[in-house]
């Protein structure tokens, strides 16, 4: 099994590099706080805007809140919240690309008109105005964005089915007296999840990087709970005063964690040889 | 090379008799790039033969001649225009989808490509265990069993059953797909074109396998086949088609020794290892022209362009000529075969 792990790894270096990175996010997200346990909420007016120090090791901000027990709490919400949007998204999005890939004809017509309509839209965009229209507020962004990615998985989804169902195999499969149903999720299905999984950890950077974008303009999660967005947002006002710590940690978490998804979406596709079957590499992002 | 006998009781049941009826299948082709409507592409037109039970019939014809299109038509892969099926008394074409599921135990097709017809995500134990499932026969212990068996009965080491379809030769592949098949133990068995993506060196063992299992299994074949050499060492009877239709037909013995339509006389002429003239069988028979393009067929007959027997008459030019009985059980579809005597 440790072999088998081995030479996975050996042939995707890039992606086991991403993952590992995230890895490490979300391990100083989540053990962080076991370690560091200081209150990411409790206000110290005394000690405001103090500079890293051994005390406070990513400094304070201008409420004299520890930047560090911030971060690590700001991560647990950005990674859940990304996974979240992720899962639900790409669930949504597949079963509809799924159907239209097996159905054709009118629904197809009509799902897939819907969709292009909606990736008109720059993916940023779509979820901005629909939070905005769901009022600011953690979930409401989160939906938004959700929403924003369903045309991407759907989209790529029905190309799929549509590659792999023309594939010889499956109608070797047929021949073989197999069930429709059988057919779909014993050679269809299996041929696309690479593809899909390539797509969604690029999902996750980009879920991050919106919810932070929309913390940033003030209508994801709403102060104080802590969110690398918001938290950019505030230490924005105080670079130029100096105080760089407020706003540097949390945005090069937040990079750290998007390249690190980015890297796992770029190795899955990249190095490994790709059958002729499963045909040309890509790397669709939502961009 | 040996084959394992196979658990079969020993009065062998030969399956009923292939009876296709003015069958047709017509494609819409891609749109013309500038506007119009998409062309019609007729890939088979009018294709009528019977084929007896426990038999080897091949279907011989160039590249682009709708052979595989008939394959399908004739194993429910695709639906046709027009025509129908029938095998024994059971009319294929007017199966439903369940009908035609539950029909595959009995009839079984080889895909063209092995390359491409097996699932690269499947070991070879799966893959040919898999009908089994389908049709939910035995227990997963007895799949087991006789997949071994079956493996062994194409000629494959049951070790190989682990190996993914990637691991294997051309040869193995086409084994596993024949495995496949037969794992069912079918009565008609189609084979779309077995050896021709394979080695030369391979192609007579698996030849070989295929009449030795014929022999040993009692099923009828249905064989697609490229090489006139072929032909003649697997099949008793013909089915020689040009450009979607039927122009011969008959044993393949008198085909092959006395052929009458003027497209099979080329084709023989052209094998090297049948006729006498001895120069590359695949250019004369394939590049010499390409077929007339099954879009804008020439009214008449659609050998027309190509054919060294017609001296301009002008039924060739007017009438598509039709299949007809020249000699008992001989059909061939030319106005002036047999040579010169212009009785059609
Ligand atoms: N799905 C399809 N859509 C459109 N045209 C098709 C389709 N399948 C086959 N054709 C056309 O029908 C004609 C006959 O094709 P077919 O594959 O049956 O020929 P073939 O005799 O099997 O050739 P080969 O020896 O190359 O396998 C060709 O002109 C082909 O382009
Ligand atoms: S009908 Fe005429 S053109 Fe056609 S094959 Fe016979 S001789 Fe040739
Ligand atoms: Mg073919």
């Amino acid at each position: 099994m440790w072999r088998r792990a081995g030479r996975f790894v050996a042939g995707r270096r890039e992606a086991t590099a991403g993952f590992a990175i995230v890895l490490v996010i979300a391990g100083f997200s989540w053990v962080g706080p076991l370690v560091w346990r200081v209150n990411p909420l409790s206000v110290s007016l005394l000690s405001s805007l103090l500079p890293p120090t051994s005390r406070h090791p990513f400094g304070t901000d201008e409420v004299g809140r520890d930047v560090l027990a911030r971060v690590m709490s700001a991560g647990q919400l950005d990674i859940l919240a990304a996974l979240a949007i992720t899962a639900v998204g790409g669930v949504i999005g597949m079963g509809i690309g799924l159907a239209a890939g097996l159905r054709g004809g009118v629904a197809e017509n009509v799902s897939m008109r819907l969709i292009d309509a909606l990736l008109a839209f720059p993916p940023l965009i779509l979820a901005l105005a629909i939070s905005v229209a769901l009022g600011a507020g953690t979930t409401s962004a989160a939906l938004g964005i959700t929403i924003s990615t369903i045309p991407f998985y759907a989209r790529l989804m029905r190309s799929e089915v549509l590659r792999v169902r023309a594939l010889p195999f499956v109608e070797a499969a047929e021949a073989s007296g197999g069930r429709p149903s059988r057919i779909v999720t014993r050679h269809i299905l299996p041929h696309t999840w690479r593809v899909m999984a390539i797509q969604a950890s690029s999902v996750v950077g980009y879920a991050v990087l919106t919810l932070a974008a929309l913390g940033f303009v003030g209508l994801g999660v709403q102060v104080p709970t802590p969110e690398w967005g918001t938290m950019i947002t505030s230490g924005l006002s105080y670079v130029l005063s100096g105080q760089w710590w407020i706003g540097v940690f949390p945005g090069a978490l937040l990079l750290a964690l998007v390249i690190g998804c980015n890297l796992v979406a770029d190795g899955l596709g990249g190095d490994t040889p790709v059958s002729l079957l499963t045909g040309p590499r890509r790397a669709p992002t939502p961009e | 090379m040996p084959v394992a006998p196979v658990s079969r009781p020993s009065t062998l049941a030969t399956g009923p008799a292939l009876e296709v009826v003015d069958l047709s299948k017509a494609y819409l082709g891609a749109r013309p790039r500038w506007s119009g409507a998409r062309p019609v592409i007729e890939a088979i037109r009018g294709v009528s033969f019977r084929a007896a039970p426990g038999g080897i019939l091949g279907i011989v014809g160039e590249t682009g001649s709708g052979k595989s299109t008939l394959a399908r038509c004739i194993a429910g892969l695709t639906q046709p225009s027009a025509g129908r099926v029938v095998w024994g008394d059971v009319t294929l074409t007017a199966l439903t989808r369940e009908q035609w599921r539950l029909t595959r135990r009995r009839l079984q097709i080889v895909l063209q490509n092995p390359y491409s017809t097996l699932d690269p995500r499947m070991s070879v134990g799966q893959i040919v265990a898999e009908p089994l499932a389908n049709f939910e026969i035995g227990t997963p212990r007895d799949r087991l069993e006789m997949v071994r068996e079956t493996l062994a009965t194409v000629g494959l080491a049951p070790s190989l059953a682990g190996s993914r379809p990637a691991a294997l030769s051309g040869g193995q592949r086409q084994r596993v797909a024949l495995a496949r098949a037969l794992v069912l133990r079918p009565e008609l068995l189609i084979l779309d074109e077995p050896v021709s993506a394979l080695d030369v060196s391979v192609q007579a063992q698996v030849l070989n396998l295929l009449l030795q299992l014929h022999r040993a299994l009692g099923l009828s074949y249905l064989v697609i086949v490229h090489d006139l050499a072929v032909a003649r060492q697997v099949c008793d009877s013909l089915v020689v088609m040009f450009a979607g239709a039927v122009v011969e037909e008959g044993p393949a013995d008198a085909i092959l020794s006395r052929p009458m339509h003027p497209y099979t006389r080329q084709l023989v002429a052209a094998s090297p290892e049948i006729g006498k003239d001895r120069t590359d069988g695949r250019a004369a028979a394939g590049d010499a022209a390409r077929p007339p393009g099954a879009v804008h067929r020439p009214i008449g007959c659609r050998y027309r362009p190509r054919c060294q027997l017609t001296q301009g008459e002008p039924v060739c030019g007017t009438v598509d000529p039709e299949l007809r009985e020249l000699e008992p059980g001989r059909r061939v579809a030319c106005h002036l075969s047999p040579e010169g005597s212009a009785d059609g």
